[in-house]
This record gives structure tokens, C-alpha cells and sequence, in this order.
């Protein structure tokens, strides 16, 4: 699969949110351009995963703003998905689809080339080559991580986001992550949330979130 | 070179999600089978207890409403709740346009209440003993009351799925949208199982329904997206 660089540029702003009484995190900025990797650290219940999800609209945040400007032109909030790829190991995948099922609705519904060569390309490319018309619910739990990563590059977003990005995954699953992020600096950038050393060690710059805080 | 992407139609869309809907209800069977039930027990239930009775009009249709209300209400919910439930509605909002997935639920759910009613309704028939006179106009009543009836309760499932106690919240919100449904369609069926069925009243009441429906699928465009993305 061919890549081409795309300028893209993520800031986010004060962004805070809030569960009920909670603060899940206050007022954090950050920002992520072209070519570059940032992670997202801090110990568990800091937010790192619900960062993640207010970037990429899963969640709307309780305060300050997240823009993503791709080509030099900003992204409506309606759009941002369509330049985002998330890869998440809660990211749940219908245990009775195949994975050529889940990648072909993703193709479908981003608009992108969903043919044969293309998904052999991302199976192969996540190390699922000739797992594709096997159920999901057969899976084992890396297994699905990797094809989470599949569905998250099917459309070739400007920015990436990995939550835990080797997380259940195998020495070798870890060695395709890191060089899909290293792929992704080529192609746009990528923005991940960790906690593990050896992952913190692939970004430009981390971020640290606080403890949660009541 | 990147994907060169194309612009993803509403009806291309939902229509991926209608596949998807397909796919795994045809593998899991998760709403068939509740429906199935359903539908068994409460016309085993209905032909047991009338008999060989003669019963009113009014209470043959009120009787074949309620077994395919209850029918249809145990799997229709389903479309929203098992994306919540196996955690799948993360990767759905990622994936697909608001519009396209409600679109896409909608005709699954109009697909699997039409299949019930088809099963449903004319068992009905024979188990309260009754034979509508002009078929055609009892079907199409039949066919209104299902529209609105999978409508209404594709809207309550949205917006119930993402709850707390979701089976107390969808009969407590999908009550006062289905009854006036219920109502019209009872009232419409019986209309056209009586000896001597009055054609207009029964044309007026599925124009009721059709309209019903096309109100609550007007509303449901507007809010399903603030109730799906939130």
C-alpha cells in the first residue's frame, strides 16, 4: 500500500472533562503536526483513554476546544472521523463478522477501495494473511487488536490514535505497531495513549496527565 | 498515493448497515429468536384460550395486536442495544454517518417486524377464528400498523440504548409513542374484520398510521443524531 504525506495538524486546547462531580482531567493542550508522534501518559484513571475519545468526537468534552486542520483546511467536527483512525483495545468488533466483513463495511462506509488485494493487503500488512474469512469470535484477544489496526488504516487517516497500542499483542504484534507509527510519520501523524516505556520511547514529545482527581 | 475516497451516499450507506444488520442477526439470531418465541407462545396462548369461540371483532383484532406487539417489541430493541451491550457502538460512530446508520436500523427493523407479521398475522387469524372479508384492506392495515409500529419503537431503542436499566426505560418511553399506534391499529383492524366493514373508515385510519409513522421517522431524523453521537 502506497502512502502520501498529508499535512495535518491536531491542537487541542483546554480541553477538560467531566463525569458528573468528577473531573476526569482539567484543561489540557496539546498538539500534534505532520510527521510527528505524541503520547499521552499518566497513571491509570488520569483520562488518557478519554482524551482519545474527545479528540475523535466519541465523547464532547466538558470544556475548551479540538481542532484538526487537514491540507490546511479545518476539519468540521462532523468531518474529524473521516481523518481519524482510532485503534483501541475496548473498541468492540461483532464476534459473528468475519474481519474481510469488518474491513469491507469500513471501506464501504469511508468511501475507500474495499477489493480483495486491498483487504489481503491489510490483513497481511497486521499479520492476519489468511485469517480474513474466519469469524471474529474466533479470534484470540491480539488477534482482534490487530485487526483493530487494520480498521483503523483502511481509509489512511491524516492522524492516527492508539490506545495501549501493544496491548494483548505478541513480540511480533508489538514490532507491527511500531512500524506502522513509523509508516504514519511518513503519511500524517500520530497521536497514542500509554503507559509502557518501550512505547513512550517511539513519540517526539509526551504528555503527562495527572491523577484523577475528585 | 492516498485512498482516493468517494463521497459515501445516504442510501449507500445505510445500506451497508442494513447488510451488516443482516449478516449477524442471520448468524446470531439474537432478535429472531426472541421474536420467534414470542409470537409462538402468545398465539399458543390465544388459541387455547378462545377455543372455538365466536368473539367480537374488536377483541380478535385487539388480540392479534397484542401478540404482535409483544412480538416485535422483544427484538426491535435489539438493533441498538446489542451494539451497546457487545460494545460495537464505538467502532459504528467511528465508522458510519448518523443519518446512514438510522437508516439502515430502521429498515432492518421494518424488514424483521414485516417478517413477523407475516408469520404472526394470518396464524392469528385462525387462532381467534376470524376471516377478513376483503383480505386486501386488512393487509394493508396490517402492513400501516407495522410501519409505525417499527418506526416508533426504532426511535425509543436509540435513544433508550445508551441508559442505565434500559428494559424499564423502553416500555416508560416507548408507551406513550406506541399507544396511540396500538390504538388506531386496533381500532383499523377491527374495522376490517367486521361483517360489514366500513372501507372508509378503515382507508382513513391507515392513512393515520402511514402518516403517524412518517411524523415519527421526520422527528427521529432531526434528534438521532444528537442521540447517537452524545
Amino acid at each position: 500500500m502506497a502512502t502520501g504525506t498529508v499535512a495535518v495538524k491536531l491542537a487541542v486546547q483546554d480541553v477538560c472533562v467531566r463525569f458528573g462531580r468528577r473531573d476526569v482531567f482539567g484543561s489540557v493542550s496539546l498538539s500534534v503536526e505532520s510527521g510527528g508522534v505524541v503520547a499521552v501518559s499518566g497513571p491509570n484513571g488520569s483520562g488518557k483513554s478519554t482524551l482519545l475519545r474527545a479528540v475523535c468526537g466519541l465523547l464532547t468534552p466538558s470544556g475548551g476546544a479540538v481542532r484538526l486542520t487537514v491540507a490546511d483546511r479545518a476539519v468540521p467536527q462532523q468531518d474529524v472521523r473521516r481523518h481519524i483512525g482510532l485503534a483501541a483495545p475496548d473498541l468492540g468488533l461483532y464476534r459473528s463478522l468475519t474481519a474481510a466483513e469488518h474491513l469491507q463495511f469500513a471501506a464501504q462506509m469511508h468511501g475507500v477501495d474495499g477489493s480483495i488485494d486491498r483487504l489481503r493487503d491489510l490483513l497481511t500488512l497486521v499479520g492476519l494473511r489468511g485469517r480474513g474469512r474466519d469469524a471474529v469470535g474466533s479470534y484470540s484477544t491480539g488477534m482482534r487488536h490487530r485487526l483493530r489496526y487494520a480498521l483503523a488504516l483502511i481509509h489512511e487517516p491524516a492522524l492516527l490514535m492508539l490506545d495501549e497500542p501493544t496491548a494483548n499483542l505478541d513480540a511480533e504484534g508489538a514490532a507491527v505497531v511500531k512500524s506502522i507509527v513509523e509508516r504514519q510519520r511518513s503519511h500524517g501523524a500520530v497521536l497514542m495513549a500509554t503507559n509502557e516505556a518501550s512505547e513512550t520511547s517511539w513519540a517526539d514529545h509526551v504528555c503527562v496527565l495527572g491523577a484523577a482527581r475528585t | 498515493m492516498t485512498q482516493e475516497r468517494k463521497t459515501v451516499g445516504l442510501l449507500s450507506g445505510a445500506y451497508a448497515v442494513l447488510r451488516k444488520e443482516l449478516q449477524t442477526e442471520l448468524r446470531d439470531r439474537a432478535a429472531l429468536n426472541a421474536t420467534l418465541l414470542f409470537s409462538v407462545a402468545g398465539l399458543a396462548i390465544v388459541a387455547y384460550g378462545v377455543g372455538p369461540a365466536v368473539l367480537p371483532a374488536v377483541v380478535q383484532s385487539a388480540l392479534l395486536w397484542v401478540v404482535l406487539f409483544f412480538a416485535a417489541f422483544s427484538g426491535l430493541a435489539h438493533v441498538f442495544t446489542h451494539e451497546e451491550e457487545a460494545g460495537t457502538s464505538a467502532f459504528l460512530r467511528l465508522t458510519a454517518d448518523a443519518h446512514a446508520v438510522y437508516l439502515g436500523k430502521l429498515l432492518f427493523n421494518l424488514l424483521l417486524t414485516a417478517l413477523i407479521a407475516l408469520i404472526t398475522v394470518p396464524a392469528g387469524l385462525v387462532a381467534v377464528s376470524a376471516s377478513p372479508d376483503r383480505p386486501w384492506m386488512f393487509a394493508a392495515v396490517a402492513l400501516a400498523g407495522v410501519l409505525a409500529l417499527a418506526t416508533s419503537a426504532t426511535v425509543v431503542a436509540a435513544i433508550i440504548a445508551r441508559a442505565q436499566g434500559r428494559g424499564a426505560l423502553f416500555g416508560a418511553v416507548g408507551l406513550p409513542l406506541l399507544l396511540p399506534v396500538l390504538l388506531i391499529a386496533v381500532d383499523a383492524t377491527k374495522n376490517t374484520l367486521e361483517p360489514e366493514m366500513i372501507a372508509g373508515l378503515a382507508g382513513r385510519e391507515i392513512v393515520g398510521l402511514c402518516a403517524f409513522a412518517v411524523m415519527v421517522i421526520a422527528a427521529s431524523w432531526l434528534v438521532f443524531p444528537a442521540v447517537w453521537e452524545e
